[in-house]
């Protein structure tokens, strides 16, 4: 009988020291994830502010201005204004 | 024997490891303290974001980063300072004198982007890092300066605010920080039954404006060719929608870079159409005409005898050429500008009611236009007034106003009489609710039919003011235009004035009502010579924006 309460606590003890690595090793595998997930939602996070002003810069008066004078858009729009026409005017009766 | 000396080796070695933690935790446990692996991380929130009415950016944030040094981790000095002082533009002297051996953390410059930081950590210098943050971004650069304002410091150190929307909003934009307790190891890791407790950060609330960048560009580019073309010295643009007072654009040049404000002085940052206060010359006149008519004192019809200059006291009025026509009605005494006239009108409307309707078109008063730096205006009481007072008021000389307010009253006599507040802000989201900001009327102060006059004189006025305008054909477009002298140590110098022109269109229902004022153009002093030639210029160009039909 005392044998087997031997056999059992040393079992116990051997249970425990293996959980313990276990749960030890786990822990650390955790932080690290949690590191990692840190790291990659900082990242994400300053790739996306980067985007944002990239994606604003394109879509830009600043930029349409730039292009324009690049690709030697020089010429200013000059629209016609039509005076007595005759027709198609607004509210006519 | 071998088994036993093991174990008491093992033994000694947890007793070492007893003593240890009795130590740390009882004996020394208040130098050493319960957060030693309590690590305590403010997160910062991201300051909320500025669009214009169709949603494009006006401000976003940027990836910034603060270089700092940790002068113990640095082994050679020399090579530092040398490297950094290149990459950093900065004198090798200064660089130096950062570098205290007895400190542990020294910020040495911020604001740097993305692809200095990799420059300098390329280097791989020791002792040198990085600490991430954020600043201001500007896709349009300074198309709106004065209404955006900017971000500096206050005296702790924090983000703050400064002029226009960034200064009146500050408490919206900046958002809540939040805090991260974590209980981490020696390596930073976190301790997987250690507390670990995260307050999300609550990011600022974004501003959608009324504004329109369009519209914004163009009233900047053409004030920039105006004050070139006539040589003034400063001018402002406000154009709004005549019925919300919804501001579509506002601008005013000199202005300053948004992105390096700290270039330049203070007097830059004043928003002039705000925060001026000048004498605003005949384009007042319009609003005097339309209380005499609101109060059935005179029809457009009405006539009065021009015969010369009149006396006031001690001061003779004359009208700005010092020509008379006799019997003139009402509308003509617009069409000529004559202040001759409009102090027979201002007779008719008497003291009383004059004074009473300053007041109504909110003289005097702030508009509450949502930008930091709006001066007061300061109208004498009434009891103060003297006849030749109450004679210059009519045509817009000896009174003070900003020129949001004369724009917010004329908006009020052309669009059915409701004087409005002036806003920039729509709407103010945040992650879970957008809160709408609608038009707000504050008094009604003329009439429907007053309103429905006063636009088709000021029609006239424009068909047949003294000066020929090269005008967007087949559109009714409504306005006046105003020539102030300005009052130097109490005297007029003739020759420095403050040109104006405030106009609408189309006139049945105007679309947008705009102000153009220049101060001291150089090539004439006249408000029919350059302000007003400016004004339309810039409504052919929103006529075609807004695409609006001939009328006529």
């Amino acid at each position: 009988m005392s044998k087997l309460y031997k056999l059992l606590f040393w079992m116990t003890i051997l249970a425990m020291v293996v959980a313990n690595i276990y749960l030890f090793g786990r822990s650390i595998k955790v932080s690290d994830e949690i590191m990692s997930l840190e790291k990659k939602t900082r990242d994400l996070h300053i790739n996306n502010v980067g985007l944002a002003k990239e994606v604003s810069f394109f879509s830009s008066l600043v930029y349409a201005e730039k292009a324009a004078s690049d690709l030697q858009f020089v010429k200013k729009s000059t629209p016609t204004f039509l005076n007595k026409l005759g027709v198609a005017y607004k509210d006519q009766r | 024997m071998k088994l036993k000396f093991l174990f008491s080796v093992f033994l000694l070695f947890y007793v070492a490891i007893i003593i240890r933690l009795i130590y740390i935790q009882v004996i020394s446990r208040d130098f050493v303290g319960s957060d030693l692996y309590l690590k305590t991380k403010r997160l910062t929130s991201e300051r909320g974001k500025i669009f214009d009415s169709s949603l494009n950016p006006l401000v976003l944030n940027q990836n910034s980063y603060l270089l700092y040094l940790e002068p113990k981790k640095i082994t050679d000095k020399l090579k530092l300072i040398k490297f950094l002082s290149e990459k950093l533009k900065m004198e090798e002297a200064s660089l130096s004198s950062y570098i205290d051996e007895k400190k542990v953390y020294q910020a040495v410059a911020g604001g740097l982007d993305e692809a200095k930081k990799k420059e300098i950590e390329a280097l791989e210098l020791e002792g040198v890092n990085f600490e991430y943050q954020m600043k201001r971004y500007y896709p349009e650069a300074s198309l709106s300066a004065h209404l955006l304002g900017f971000v500096g410091k206050n005296e702790k150190g924090e983000d703050l605010g400064y002029f226009g929307l960034e200064g009146y909003y500050d408490k919206d934009l900046v958002g809540l920080p939040g805090f991260l307790e974590s209980e981490r190891d020696a390596s930073g890791k976190p301790i997987f039954i250690g507390a670990q407790k995260k307050v999300d950060p609550e990011n600022g609330r974004d501003l959608i404006l009324t504004i329109d960048k369009s519209i914004q560009e163009i009233a900047k580019r053409k004030l920039k060719e105006g004050i070139e073309n006539y040589k003034a010295r400063q001018g402002c643009v406000i154009i709004a929608n005549p019925y919300t007072m919804a501001i579509l654009a506002l601008t005013c040049l000199p202005d300053y870079d948004i992105d390096k404000y700290f270039d330049f002085s203070e007097s830059y940052f004043k928003n002039s159409a705000i925060s001026d206060v000048v004498e605003p010359g005949s384009i007042f006149k319009p609003l005097i005409m339309a209380a005499a008519i609101n109060e059935k004192k005179i029809t457009p019809n009405s006539e009065m005898n021009e015969v010369g200059a009149i006396q006031v006291g001690e001061y003779s009025i004359k009208t700005w050429n010092d020509k008379y026509e006799g019997r003139i009605s009402m509308t003509r005494i617009l069409e000529k500008s004559s202040n001759v006239g409009m102090v027979w009108v201002g007779e008719k409307l008497g003291q009383e009611k004059l004074y009473s309707y300053m007041q109504k078109y909110g003289f005097g008063e702030l508009t509450g236009i949502d930008l930091q730096g709006e001066s007061p205006t300061y109208l004498k009481p009434k009891n103060n007034w003297y006849k030749i007072d109450f004679a210059t008021a009519t045509f817009g000389q000896g009174i003070g106003i900003t020129p949001i307010q004369m724009i917010r009253a004329f908006a009020a006599i052309i669009n059915g009489g409701n004087l409005m507040k002036p806003y920039l802000v729509e709407k103010i989201k945040s992650i879970d609710k957008v809160d709408v900001i609608k038009p707000k009327v504050e008094r009604k102060v003329i009439s429907g039919l007053t309103s429905e006059i006063i636009k088709k004189m000021l029609v006239s006025t424009v068909e047949n003011a003294e000066a020929k305008w090269d005008r967007p054909k087949g559109y009714k477009i409504g306005g006046k235009t105003g020539t102030a002298q300005i009052p130097i140590a109490g005297i007029y110098d003739p020759s420095k004035t403050i040109a104006s022109f405030i106009g609408f269109a189309p006139a049945s229902k105007p679309k947008f009502v705009a102000l153009v004022m220049l101060k001291e153009p150089g090539t004439s002093p006249w408000g029919s010579e350059t302000a007003a030639p400016l004004f339309f210029e810039i409504a052919k160009e929103l006529i075609v924006y807004y695409n609006i039909a001939p009328e006529q």
